[in-house]
């Protein structure tokens, strides 16, 4: 007979995925051109050369999609990233990777000529250099957040605040480069870049998103869901258990690197769905990663895919890109865990 | 079927200062053997050891004539269960997964229903199986260590290892914890723990190792090796033993 509390959890991660999916001809028909849901419908699954497939399936869908697999990203990385340092203020955004990407895409985009500036729009060359300077800048992160953790022993909380003072350094970088290379309307547009926006990805970075992600990230976090239960409790019992936390710490926040580096190079910084998505998700299906990682994936699509649409209808047709909407809720956020400190699930 | 615990000549240095000095021992199964001495002995370092995450730099430890450093880590977790002095409590973690994460070494991708099984089995041995769905900073710290102790047992192992598994328990707790460890010592574990009480390990070993400095300083019987001049050497502490309700305790009142 299964636990009454496994059956629990289940459903909570089924309704949510179900939820999810239905978001997306609901997200799909709002926002400035009017259509009904039927019509929506009608259009995903039999499209035609109307106005209206065209917007659905070059414009919103796309959209959502992106909303849908960039949120999974953030919110798996957020909760693996969490457990495997024990820091419930960890996450690719508060640790700095996003910010260290978005340096390194800048870099791509600028200096090696992946792509150009123009006025309102950003033309990608190539998905891949872009991609890979990103990753490139985000690995740098990766290895001074484990120098300070490891080798000046930083706690919790003075490690993420660490962090963000580093991200400010990139940013400084990314200005400064802004400085030299670009004219006062290109500057505008890429000071408009760097709010995260779920508008801009084409469909084969989509695909190149999705497809990276579902191979390497999504597998490698549910494979490692029992090891991050076990180094909760302390390395030590990790050891005893054969486990290496070192070695799982160090892939995983490769794998989140890599992760946060996709999603940043298409759609620019989008923060705190990383460090919301898994608390929310803790707070319906508990601590034990065998259900709080898909939930925590799930959550992370849900929750930026609601922030999306209201951004787009809010104040419509002025679309709110989505980091400032993220970032809006996200903030409060982290000031209560910071001020809650170790009370929120964690100690010591 | 005897399975033995064997420790020969094992050496350990931190950088270059000696933790374990030619440290030998053995226990059977169905045996208690505690491992006392001041702080800084070398008892957490010597349970380490066995436990195989610290690998000596001279001597060997043979777990049922197989020595550790020709098995795997993954064959070992399966042979050990460790009881840690204390754990981290982080992220939620409810009981059941707690105890469930004492199954790793048997899992590969997914909890199979002999490893659920196995997660109640241990429950069920110390008496915790109406905890499982709570959250492990709920419980009390008698409950927190006989849950602690579940997870080693969920392991199946076939050596038990505590490191001081009455530290900061009140008396009551530290009557259970005795009672569970005697009733894992009759089916047929062999335990092995670090203890400071020395009348809790008075009470409970069928043998004693007593380590100063890293060295073994006297090894037998409890009644043999805590004698007034062996605790008065190592301790600097005229003690007061009670032979007849097996009590250590200072002089000095």
């Amino acid at each position: 007979m299964m636990r009454y509390s496994t059956r629990k959890k289940q459903l909570i991660l089924i309704s949510l995925a179900l939820f999810t999916f239905l978001l997306i001809p609901v997200s799909a028909s709002l926002g400035w051109y009017k259509a009904s849901l039927l019509d929506i419908l009608r259009s995903l699954f039999m499209p035609d050369n109307s106005q209206l497939s065209t917007v659905i399936w070059d414009l919103r869908l796309r959209r959502v999609l992106a909303a849908i697999v960039i949120g999974a990203i953030l919110g798996g990385s957020g909760a693996a990233i969490q457990a495997s340092m024990r820091n419930p203020l960890a996450s690719p955004f508060t640790f700095g990777l996003s910010s260290a990407a978005s340096l390194g895409v800048a870099v791509a985009l600028l200096a090696l000529h992946g792509g150009t500036v123009q006025r309102f729009q950003i033309h990608v060359y190539n998905p891949f250099i872009v991609s890979f300077f990103a990753f490139i800048f985000s690995l740098i992160q990766v290895f001074i957040i484990l120098l300070l953790a490891y080798k000046a022993g930083l706690s919790a909380g003075a490690l993420v605040l660490s962090s963000i003072a580093i991200s400010f350094a990139y940013q400084a970088i990314l200005y400064l480069l802004q400085y030299l290379y670009l004219n006062e309307i290109l500057v505008s547009t890429v000071i408009f870049w760097t709010f995260g926006d779920l508008g801009r990805i084409a469909w084969p970075e989509l695909c190149l998103v999705a497809f990276s992600s579902l191979i390497i990230v999504f597998p490698y976090f549910i494979y490692r869901s029992l090891d991050y239960d076990l180094i909760l409790g302390g390395d030590e019992l990790a050891k005893s258990s054969g486990i290496r936390p070192e070695r799982v710490r160090l892939e995983t926040t490769i794998v989140a690197a890599f992760g946060t580096a996709l999603a940043t190079s298409f759609v620019g910084v989008i923060g705190f769905i990383c460090l919301i998505a898994p608390h929310a998700a803790r707070l319906l299906v508990g601590g034990g990663h065998r259900y709080l990682m898909p939930t925590s994936m799930i959550m992370g699509s849900l929750i930026l895919t609601l922030s999306d649409t209201i951004g787009r209808v809010i104040i419509a047709p002025t679309i709110i890109p989505v980091g400032i909407m993220t970032s809006l809720v996200g903030v409060p956020l982290l000031v209560y865990l910071l001020v809650r400190g170790g009370k929120h699930g964690y100690r010591g | 079927m005897v399975i033995e615990v064997e420790v020969k000549g094992v050496k350990v240095y931190y950088k270059s200062i000696k933790a374990l000095d030619g440290v030998t021992l053995s226990v059977k199964n169905g045996e208690i053997l505690s491992i006392v001495g001041p702080n800084g002995a070398g008892k957490s370092t010597l349970l380490k050891v066995i436990n195989g995450v610290l690998r000596p730099k001279i001597g060997t430890v043979y777990v049922d004539q197989k020595s550790l450093s020709d098995i795997s880590p993954r064959e070992i977790a399966k042979r050990i269960g460790l009881v840690p002095q204390k754990i981290q409590l982080t992220g939620m973690l409810t009981v059941y997964d707690f105890v469930m994460t004492g199954r790793r070494p048997y899992i590969d991708f997914t909890p199979s229903k002999r490893d659920e099984e196995k997660v109640y089995e241990a429950l069920e041995t110390v008496g915790a199986i109406n905890l499982a769905d709570r959250s492990l900073e709920e419980l009390s710290g008698g409950e927190l260590q006989r849950v602690i102790i579940a997870r080693a047992l969920a392991v199946e192992p076939e050596v038990l290892l505590l490191d001081e598994p009455t530290n900061s328990l009140d008396l009551k707790y530290q009557v259970e914890i005795q009672k569970i460890v005697k009733s894992l010592r009759s089916k047929g574990l062999i335990i092995i723990m670090a203890i400071h009480d020395l009348t809790y390990a008075y009470r409970i070993s069928d043998k004693i190792l007593m380590l100063n400095n890293g060295r073994v300083f006297a090894a037998g019987k409890p009644e043999e090796v805590l004698t007034p001049k062996n605790i008065l050497a190592v301790y600097g502490v005229k003690p007061l033993i009670i032979t007849e309700y097996k009590i250590v305790a200072p002089a000095e009142t």
